[in-house]
């Protein structure tokens, strides 16, 4: 048996992909999470929104997600269609509320936003 | 009303000083739904903000004990009162168990979980990070407060 004395690390990243129709904004991403007016989620979703924003950069091809095929096809129809693609990374070495949606898995849709948060590595 | 147990007061840099009875108190009414979270969470169903809520009120309503239910069953003639009886069999402060039990009305009952011990990671993140803390005080107090509106 072999014993680690010394610090193990345990850090993870979640990418994030993000299509809009037009700009992404706070209104559409509560909408699109479910938010009624004076939810107490509400500074919850505040806060993920702008880890969001801080963290997302344009995308203008898929072939970073190469081998997720649904995702890759859902990125080249939006850029097709003039949708606005962004792409990002959660980290769990920052606060607690990044480090949890950082290792949640989600998948949200409606008619004006998409956002997937499935890929998950420990 | 919650309350976060923390057994070792130390903190360190360096290493975890997390003991295994880490966990928390909360007050709620005894018959309590997933239908009065979301409606005090003010979500909409079938969304990623109902699913959440769902996670958080299954972690929070079927892993932890009921500490009320456990000690009239099992404890009533070893201890006189549940404070006494939460230090000695869970090592919970009276500092904390004094607090939320003063808290408690008729039709509620308090729950125990630890961290260490099938808390789920969302109740553990909601208790742990001060912004998602204050959102889960507030759903638990929406939900006590509508329960006593109902049953007046």
């Amino acid at each position: 048996m072999k014993i680690r004395s010394d610090f193990v690390t345990n850090s993870s990243s979640t990418s994030f992909v993000i299509v809009s129709k037009g700009e992404f904004t706070k209104e559409l991403f509560f909408k699109l999470v479910g938010l009624q007016e004076n939810s107490p989620l509400i500074p919850v979703f505040e806060k993920l929104f702008f880890l969001f924003k801080e963290k997302m950069a344009v995308l203008d091809n898929s072939n970073l997600f190469a081998d997720n095929v649904e995702l890759k096809r859902i990125i080249d129809e939006s850029l097709k269609t003039g949708k606005m693609v962004s792409h990002g990374k959660l980290s769990s070495e920052d606060d607690r509320l990044e480090s949890f949606f950082c290792t949640d898995s989600f998948e949200m849709k409606n008619d004006v936003l998409y956002i997937n948060g499935v890929e998950c590595y420990w | 009303m919650i309350e976060k147990i923390t057994i070792n007061e130390r903190e360190s840099d360096y290493y975890s000083t997390s003991d295994s009875k880490d966990g928390f108190l909360i007050i709620l009414p005894e018959k309590c739904s997933f239908d009065d979270f979301l409606i005090a969470a003010k979500v909409e169903p079938k969304t990623y903000g109902s699913v959440l809520v769902s996670r958080l009120y299954h972690s929070l309503m079927t892993f932890s004990i009921n500490v009320n239910d456990e000690y009239c069953k099992y404890y009533l003639k070893e201890y006189d009162n549940l404070d006494l009886f939460l230090f000695w069999k869970y090592c919970i402060p009276f500092s904390i168990s004094k607090k939320v039990l003063a808290q408690l009305q008729p039709g509620e009952i308090v729950l125990y979980n630890t961290f260490s011990s099938g808390c789920s990671w969302t109740a553990d993140a909601f208790i742990d990070d001060p912004i998602m803390m204050k959102t889960l005080t507030e759903i638990i107090n929406e939900v006590r407060r509508s329960y006593r509106e109902n049953s007046k």
